[in-house]
């Protein structure tokens, strides 16, 4: 459950951070975006002793409008998650029921998975509450990147103390990004790889978060298909369109 | 299925699928003596239908096998096989002896026509007017047992229902279920206005007046429910009135919490005659047998394969106390393993314990 609140809080914030160091960043988020998306998602699980894998069929449009459909495991088939805003419902299609649920489940930190991002579940723009400035250059995979350095805003209520992330500087690919807490410990480290051209875009198709502390454990997310900027109505991410797409 | 809401295929597609399950569960008396088994093989099977964008059909079979104990020893164990929403009969016992009993029942058996604006769905479905979690006041067609974990799906109603969608966010439902005593007629507007989820109900229950009103929203970063339903009676003193309210909360550290708060207008609120009076027997003019209920649930999920929770019921007056626990865990991708206790506790010449039911459920489903 929390994997999926947690990917309807990514999706629609998949927006990696901040030119001139912003505009860096603003350009990498608009290209993995679009203006809408649609894509068939599989996730891994990853711990020491067993993994999991879902799959999952995703609708987003801007920041506000996602919807989530449970492709497999079986058991979890045909369950609906739909953001609206600050709002979120769960369609359970074996008791045809829809269940509304607390902006709380939202914006807590995910224990499951590796995603525990705080910063992407936030309604707050990762590029308003940062200040941006490119460190450096770096090199990932043959691709030359800029290292650019995110500090949170003092006002802003922000889980981390600093961002590390590296842009690729020809297609603006976000590769690289390290999560380091409020006393510069570093907590997580993301990887993205697998550079495909999607719909027409080169983009990463495989990420991975890596908590530092906890060794063996990891959560990676495949985009299998992704198609971007084609028309979905807002009428679509309506209660009533959620309950249709498992019929 | 990526581009479904676009694509319009004229095809039939057919899709199944289903679980097996055993239950296994001992009966404890109030002081944990005398212990009864009694085990459960369950088997539910879904056939699901859909022809263009137009046309949808559910087929869904339960099969329970019992044996044990409580089939010898619970009064009216084998009647209470059928569930009571049900008008028709469509049941079939295929073994039946002193201790152990095959039962199926058609869950579900519907076909729905849908245009744009509107759809008419006609033969046993649920109905799902509720919008809380345990209690439901509004769900007046089938209304369930919060203490039955085992079934999920809940049942249903044999009934036609109409929806008509006003607009986006808005749609008015007309239902009428035969039951085996009057039929339930009822209307539903539901919208969405602030953020808040709405709905208004009224009707006739079983040949009286019946109107309720529902909502789901947030006061900040809490969920904030409600549903209130009245009952009416021609006779006098019958007429009752339910009232839910219900806010949940999860926590930064991955606790959920929930409390929920039920005014059953008709129920117990004193100490017991004999605790043999509190019977849990649901209905929808009726969902627990004591008047003030409150409900606090707490569930966390201690690795995505593991999950706890605890719920604990208090009813003053009679004193009932539920203690209700459940340990998850996944053992496969398919397969789950369920560890869940239940103790009652109640007041009649004294606080005392009326039994304990320990059960463990494996879950394999495909």
């Amino acid at each position: 459950m929390k994997l999926f609140l947690l990917l309807l809080g990514c999706l629609s914030h998949l927006s990696f951070y901040g030119q001139t160091a912003k505009e860096i960043v603003q350009a990498a988020d608009a290209k993995m975006r679009g203006t809408t998306s649609q894509a068939q998602i599989t996730i891994q699980t990853i711990r020491p002793s067993w993994s999991r894998e879902m799959t999952v069929s995703t609708w987003v449009k801007g920041r506000d409008l996602a919807m989530i459909l449970v492709l497999s495991p079986v058991k979890d088939k045909g369950i609906v998650f739909l953001k609206r805003k600050k709002e979120v419902w769960n369609w359970l299609p074996a008791l045809e029921k829809i269940i509304k649920l607390p902006p709380s489940m939202m914006s807590q930190s995910w224990m499951g998975t590796d995603f525990t991002n705080d910063d992407l579940v936030k309604e707050s723009s990762i590029v308003e509450d940062y200040n941006h400035s490119i460190v450096g250059d770096t090199v990932i995979d043959k691709h030359s990147c800029y290292l650019i350095q995110m500090i949170p805003k003092p006002e802003a209520a922000v889980v981390w103390g600093k961002l590390l992330v590296c842009i690729d500087k020809t297609d603006y690919l976000e590769l690289h990004t390290r999560f380091y807490d409020e006393d510069g410990s570093l907590v997580n480290a993301m990887n993205a790889s697998d550079i495909k051209l999607m719909d027409g875009r080169l983009i990463p198709t495989r990420f991975e978060m890596l908590p530092m502390d906890k060794p063996g454990q990891k959560t990676i997310m495949i985009y299998k298909v992704i198609q971007y900027d084609r028309k979905i109505d807002d009428a679509f991410f309506t209660t009533e369109k959620m309950k249709k797409l498992t019929q | 299925m990526l581009l479904a809401q676009d694509t319009a295929s004229h095809k039939s597609v057919w899709a199944f699928n289903g679980y097996l399950k055993d239950l296994q569960w001992i009966r404890l008396n109030k002081d944990f003596s005398k212990p009864v088994a009694t085990n459960l093989v369950h088997n539910r099977i879904n056939l699901k239908w859909n022809k263009a964008e137009q046309w949808a059909g559910r087929l869904e079979i339960r099969n329970r096998l019992y044996w044990g104990g409580d089939v010898r020893e619970q009064p009216g164990f084998k009647e209470q096989l059928r569930n009571q929403s049900e008008a028709v009969n469509l049941s079939v016992n295929w073994l039946d002896t002193r201790s152990a009993i095959l039962h199926s029942n058609l869950e579900r058996c519907w076909i729905e026509f849908k245009k744009p604006k509107w759809n008419v769905r006609a033969g046993r479905q649920r109905i799902n007017w509720g919008i809380t979690n345990t209690w439901s006041p509004n769900d007046i067609f089938n209304s369930y047992n919060f203490l039955d974990f085992d079934y999920e799906e809940r049942p249903g109603s044999d009934a036609i229902k109409t929806q008509y969608l006003l607009n986006e966010l808005s749609h008015l439902e007309l239902a009428v279920a035969g039951t085996r005593n009057k039929p339930i007629i009822a209307a539903n507007y539901f919208t969405n206005y602030r953020q808040y989820d709405l709905q208004a109900n009224s009707g006739f229950y079983q040949g009286n007046f019946t109107a309720g009103l529902g909502w789901a929203g947030n006061i900040k970063e809490a969920g904030f429910k409600g549903e209130a339903q009245f009952h009416g009676s021609k006779k006098d003193g019958l007429s009752n009135l339910l009232v839910v309210l219900e806010g949940d909360y999860m926590f930064k550290n991955g606790w959920y919490v929930s409390t929920t708060f039920l005014f059953n207008d008709k129920g117990w609120d004193s100490p017991l005659d004999s605790l043999n009076t509190l019977v849990f027997q649901v209905s929808p003019r009726n969902l627990m047998p004591t008047k003030w209920n409150f409900l606090v649930n707490t569930s966390k999920e201690i690795t995505p394969i593991l999950s706890g929770s605890m719920s604990v019921v208090y009813a003053p007056g009679t004193n009932l106390l539920i203690l209700f626990p459940t340990l998850r865990y996944n053992v496969q991708t398919n397969l789950d393993l369920d560890f869940v206790w239940q103790s009652f506790f109640a007041s009649s010449s004294g606080f005392e314990a009326l039994s304990h039911i320990g059960f463990l459920r494996a879950k394999w489903s495909f």
